[in-house]
């Protein structure tokens, strides 16, 4: 049964949706429709957004490698300290992303804690592309952890002990039942870390800076292109805004109807 | 193949404590109530489970032993398991499902795939190798399940509840389906339930559990006809009362006498089928040395009889006609006596 909401609620509920519709509108009001195709080809352009395909997409993956594993020992081993570890993994959900671009800087960089280490091996992360994906990692881990953590917990241990009566060791089982088990989890997952990253600015320009081609990922861009070429600017905006409503859509399942949550 | 098993598992209060052994050829079936541990039996015979103390030996293989350390995990058992909700891995076609423990081993693809085939099709379920499991109705789910199982060609095979998901309809069915593949299985067979239809049908002998241990072992007939546990009585229909005998009579245990012409001296216990238990509205003169006051708890229909539950000193349940009924007046909470003949009372040893 729905009831007519009071009308105080509906007039918020109506200013937040403004807030949510008045800046995308304002945006596509101002694109530069009849230039996008010449924008497009221009080679910054397509540099900034090649740049965060690679960055983004491969965070997200490393996001997922190392993410799911800590979100599986989250879900099902019992320790001490559990809940500090936890709270450890959803610390970039809440750092400010700046601060986690200052603390990347001096633990990976030249003279920090484990930078000067790499060094040694030849490896330096800060100002690199290699940077960037780190910096954009430690943003979209969370996300990989919740996710997985809570369908990790929805598994139906019975289905793994139903293999392992099958004579399936733990590894037949983590392959054919747990992770396609695990799959829509995996997923949703790999779409947020995704879009996460592709949207990561201050942790981003701190610890890799803004090296265009390099380190100068789409927001960064953005950001910089707004000063000179406004036009630009709006055109980055409109292909990231297009990537986060492609993200929406892969997620629609999960996050469109409340009911299956 | 001969089972062989102690089984002391401890979970927080609960206590597990059974010894049990399987013959070769024989269907056993553990019968008891939601929460008499049937199914952590189970679940410490295939290996999901340690066991606290005990041990199991199949075959003269020691599959575990606490004591000596040993324990054989779970994957290396020659145990099959038939769950109650058959646990078919559902992003797994049916064929795919069955071939899976023969891939485990290693076996080929193609060969485990035929094996499948040929397991499905002895099941009867040939014509599902295709499907999903989401697909499937309760039977062929658990047909499917039986399949998976035995195409392992397990030494041991446990069956938990194999026929409580499935819907009325068609349990005869898959009742008799399942006895049918039970009887034709090289292997000892072990199955759970809380089904006396169920147990008498598919087992040569039943053991009934009660709170982590054994009450009662015995043939079905046995069982039948002497209950030793109020759960046992129950799923047979039957009035079970226990107390000390003496010359003929039994003092109860819940107070009040019973005359039983061939008690033999000593603690017992007494079955009295409903059909033999009378009822009449005031106290019967003569002949029944069995009559007991009480009250109607409940009346309830079943075709053309009642059963007729009389609360009192000596609690009873009473099968008589609706006619009676009707002639009785028979309503909750009115008053009634109970007549049973000394005749119809069977006693033994408790």
């Amino acid at each position: 049964m729905t009831r007519r909401p009071p009308l105080a609620i509906l007039v918020l509920a109506g200013l937040a949706l403004l807030l949510l519709i008045v800046p995308v509108v304002g945006l596509l009001e101002r694109a530069p429709w009849s230039q996008l195709g010449h924008e497009l080809s221009e080679p910054e352009v397509r540099k900034a957004i090649g740049l965060s395909l690679v960055t983004s997409l491969s965070a997200a993956a490393l996001a997922l490698l190392l993410g799911a594993p800590l979100a599986w020992v989250l879900a099902r081993v019992d320790f001490r300290g559990k809940t500090a570890v936890r709270a450890l993994a959803l610390l970039p959900l809440v750092l400010p992303p700046v601060v986690g671009g200052v603390a990347l800087l001096f633990a990976l960089g030249r003279n920090g804690l484990v930078g000067s280490w790499l060094a040694h091996l030849g490896i330096t992360l800060p100002f690199t592309t290699g940077g960037a994906i780190v910096a954009e990692l430690f943003v979209a881990l969370p996300f990989a952890v919740i996710t997985v953590e809570a369908g990790v917990r929805a598994l139906d241990g019975r289905l793994e002990e139903a293999a392992a009566t099958l004579g399936a060791g733990q590894w037949l089982t983590l392959r054919r039942v747990v992770l396609p088990a695990l799959a829509p989890s995996l997923a949703a997952a790999a779409a947020l870390c995704w879009a996460r990253a592709l949207g990561e600015f201050g942790a981003t320009i701190t610890f890799a800076g803004n090296l265009p081609g390099r380190t100068q990922t789409l927001p960064l861009a953005v950001y910089l292109e707004l000063q000179q070429r406004p036009g630009v600017a709006i055109l980055l905006s409109l292909v990231l805004l297009a990537l986060s409503i492609a993200v929406l859509f892969l997620l629609r399942g999960r996050w469109l109807s409340p009911r299956r949550a | 193949m001969t089972l062989r098993a102690k089984v002391v598992v401890r979970r927080g209060e609960f206590l597990l404590e059974v010894e049990l052994s399987v013959d070769d050829g024989e269907i056993v079936a553990i019968l008891g109530p939601n929460g008499a541990g049937k199914s952590t039996l189970l679940a410490a015979l295939a290996g999901l489970l340690p066991l606290d103390d005990g041990l199991v030996i199949l075959d003269d293989e020691l599959l575990e032993d606490p004591v000596r350390g040993v324990r054989l995990p779970a994957a290396s058992r020659p145990v099959g398991v038939v769950f109650q909700d058959g646990r078919l891995f559902p992003h797994l076609s049916v064929v795919e499902n069955v071939a899976f423990g023969l891939r485990a081993r290693g076996v080929r693809r193609a060969d485990a795939v035929a094996q499948a085939r040929a397991s499905l099709d002895r099941a009867g379920v040939g014509d599902v190798a295709e499907k999903k499991p989401t697909e499937l109705s309760g039977g062929q789910a658990q047909r499917v399940a039986l399949a998976r199982a035995l195409a392992l060609t397990p030494k041991l095979l446990l069956l938990d509840e194999p026929l409580a998901a499935v819907d009325a309809g068609a349990r005869a069915a898959l009742r008799r389906e399942i006895g049918r593949e039970l009887r034709e299985v090289g292997a000892t067979r072990l199955l759970v339930t809380h089904d006396v239809v169920d147990a008498m049908a598919l087992a040569d002998r039943l053991v009934v559990m009660e709170d982590g241990r054994i009450v009662q072992e015995g043939t079905p007939a046995d069982v039948r006809r002497r209950p030793r546990s109020r759960f046992a009585a129950d799923l047979v229909g039957v009035n079970l009362l226990r107390g000390r005998a003496r010359q003929g009579v039994v003092e109860l245990d819940g107070g009040g006498q019973l005359v039983a012409a061939d008690a033999p001296p000593g603690y017992v216990f007494a079955v009295i089928h409903p059909h033999a238990v009378a009822l009449y509205r005031h106290r019967p003169e003569g002949t029944p040395r069995n009559a007991w006051p009480g009250l109607v708890a409940s009346v309830e229909l079943v075709s053309d009889r009642a059963r007729v539950q009389v609360e009192g000193p000596v609690p009873l349940v009473a099968e008589v006609t609706t006619a009676a009924v009707d002639e009785l007046r028979l309503t909750e909470g009115g008053e009634v006596w109970a007549t049973v003949k000394a005749t119809e009372v069977s006693v033994y040893e408790a």
